[in-house]
């Protein structure tokens, strides 16, 4: 029996998310990008990464690299290097003002939060009020999409989105509740959970709207396209088939990955640093890594499609810093001779490094052989300690080379050693809210 | 194999949010650890975890719409108290009211100025000696803030 989506769901979930975030940033700091059409850049200032409305009338997409857009286009845009540091202060003020608002926030993005209204008087009052103070007290505009699942509460954010752009006071219309009935105007492939693939499928088969999505049989969707859609579909009737992700499950793997500032030759520093950033992440979650992988690839803009890659297991899974560093310069060694071999001198251009088979720490079980070396371990729960309090860096093993958040422009005249592999970040602008010397001056 | 790099005078990133470590850290739970072994001190109930002063709780109202930002206004804020390299404790969560000192948007720049409406018009107001700059009619004045406290450095 087909059951019918029942008539008025009150919203269980909201999705707050700040418009063009990055853009958004940026502008609240610098008044001359407003209503200038505005680019940030990622990946050490290759792609797109947030484009400002008025970019996205120009023609930009998002992930195309910058030096592809021609060049009358790229001289009336302004652009910027993304500022993490910048982005990721006023997100946590923007999760802090839904913690006052609302019972329970699930921070799902920099710049996505869902939130819990299950029982409110006025989920929709909220959600404007929670608009309106992020908009005042930190100068992002939002929208909010409210639904009785997750999915519908995305699905009416995406709405929400659509027609306040139209508006010029966004105002009530940045608020849109979206019921298994006002789905309409929804394209399937903007479902959340509806892939690409799934989404031509289902265009082929004449689904075009979300609407068409949600009015299919639940067995059809179920034979067709597998439990993962049959679970949108649900979701999309308004039939919740997951609470709030409040704590972040376990990570299965851990990358920590850049495009390098120029061709390097020995990427040995880089990979190093790499590592032990990933090995913090990993002894902060209380993980550890059963094994480690490498990579190394050319500059395929210069038609160099050089890729390779090593992986190793560990004997026993490991949180140590110095051992996971030792494999890495095993694996990168292994890479560089062979490509030395067969190609002369070989310049990379990116490289990463990533922690895999990731265990619980206190799950791993010692046997006769192989056992945690808590030496080790104790020597790295110190050297967390004393990188805590005094910054990122102050101490560390080996020849990990240290700021990772990429060079400064004027640093690679000063020679530094490590400005040769960290990305250069031409338009990086400064970090307002979370450096001293960086505060904005005042006239 | 451990290798300093750099010894700050202020931890980095600066957080606004919550306590300030190294900062708000008065010496006095050490008596507690040490009071143990010898005299009782008298101090110990007394004192609590919570007692300690924060600077935050009272230059911060409201953290998430709080901003910090430098003073660089050429001397023309003395008259209200600003001198220049002074920090500035900015609240986007207060309604600007005249006689607030507000951050406002002036010709695409931030300028620090005391508000102030005469008539029906809007004024910046500056120290003595430089001229108000009076906000046309037709004009929108954005405020980014409002500043609640400036902090002056005699060191």
């Amino acid at each position: 029996m087909v059951s019918r989506p029942s008539e008025i769901e009150p919203p269980r979930f909201g999705l707050i998310d700040g418009n063009t975030f990055y853009v958004s940033c940026e502008r609240v700091f610098d008044p001359r990008l407003r209503g200038k059409p505005t680019v940030v850049l990622g990946n050490g200032d290759g792609c797109c990464i947030a484009l400002s409305p008025e970019a996205k009338a120009l023609g930009l997409k998002i992930g195309v690299p910058i030096f592809q857009v021609p060049k009358d286009i790229r001289t009336q845009v302004q652009v910027r290097s993304a500022n993490f540091a910048l982005y990721g202060d006023l997100s946590a003020r923007i999760v802090s003002i839904l913690h006052d608002l609302f019972p329970r926030v699930e921070v799902y993005s920099i710049d996505e939060n869902f939130v819990d209204v299950a029982g409110m008087k006025n989920p929709v009052g909220a959600a404007l009020e929670a608009r309106e103070r992020i908009l005042k007290w930190i100068g992002i505009p939002c929208c909010a999409g409210l639904g009785a699942t997750r999915t519908l509460a995305k699905a009416g954010n995406k709405l929400a989105k659509d027609q306040s752009k139209r508006a010029v006071n966004a105002g009530a219309l940045s608020v849109f509740h979206a019921t298994p009935h006002k789905l309409d105007a929804l394209a399937v492939e903007d479902v959340w959970g509806v892939g690409r693939r799934y989404a031509a499928r289902l265009n082929a088969e004449g689904v075009k709207t979300a609407a068409d999505l949600a009015a299919l049989a639940a067995d059809h969707v179920r034979a067709s396209y597998g439990v993962v859609l049959a679970r949108t579909h649900l979701e999309l009737r308004g039939v919740p088939c997951g609470d709030l992700e409040l704590e972040e499950p376990d990570r299965k793997q851990l990358v920590v990955s850049r495009t390098f500032g120029r061709d390097v030759g020995d990427p040995m520093e880089a990979l190093a640093t790499f590592a032990t950033v990933a090995c913090e992440k990993l002894r902060k979650r209380g993980l550890a890594a059963g094994a480690l992988w490498v990579w190394l690839d050319g500059n395929p803009f210069k038609g160099d499609n050089f890729h390779a890659s090593r992986a190793a297991p560990f004997p026993f899974s490991t949180q140590d810093t110095a051992e996971v560093l030792r494999a890495v310069r095993f694996l990168a060694m292994s890479i560089m001779r062979e490509a030395g071999k067969s190609r002369g001198v070989q310049a990379y251009k990116r490289g990463g490094v990533g922690l895999t088979d990731l265990v619980r720490a206190e799950d791993r079980q010692a046997d006769l052989f192989f056992r945690p070396n808590e030496k080790a371990e104790r020597r790295m729960e110190v050297l967390d300690k004393i990188n805590a309090k005094f910054g990122r860096g102050t101490v560390g093993v080996g020849n990990a080379g240290w700021h990772v958040g990429g060079a400064m422009a004027s640093e690679r005249r000063m020679g530094s050693k490590d400005a040769q592999w960290r990305p250069t970040l031409q338009a990086l602008s400064p970090s307002y809210t979370t450096k001293w010397a960086d505060l904005l001056r005042v006239g | 194999m451990l290798i300093p790099v750099s010894s700050r005078p202020l931890p980095t990133p600066p957080t606004l949010l919550g306590p300030v470590p190294s900062l708000a850290a008065p010496a006095l739970p050490l008596m507690l650890a040490r009071a143990a072994c010898g005299f009782p001190s008298p101090a110990e109930d007394f004192f609590q975890e919570e007692d300690r002063l924060d600077l935050n709780e009272r230059l911060i109202a409201n953290p998430p719409a709080t901003f910090l930002m430098k003073a660089d206004c050429g001397g023309s804020m003395v008259d209200y108290g600003i001198q220049d390299g002074d920090l500035l404790v900015v609240d986007r969560s207060v309604s600007p009211r005249p006689g607030h000192t507000v951050v406002a948007l002036w010709e695409g720049g931030f300028v620090c100025k005391k508000l102030y409406v005469r008539g029906n018009r809007i004024v910046l107001a500056s120290s003595a000696g430089y001229p108000p700059i009076i906000v046309p009619e037709d004009i929108e004045l954005e405020i980014w803030g409002v500043v609640r406290s400036n902090i002056h450095f005699h060191l």
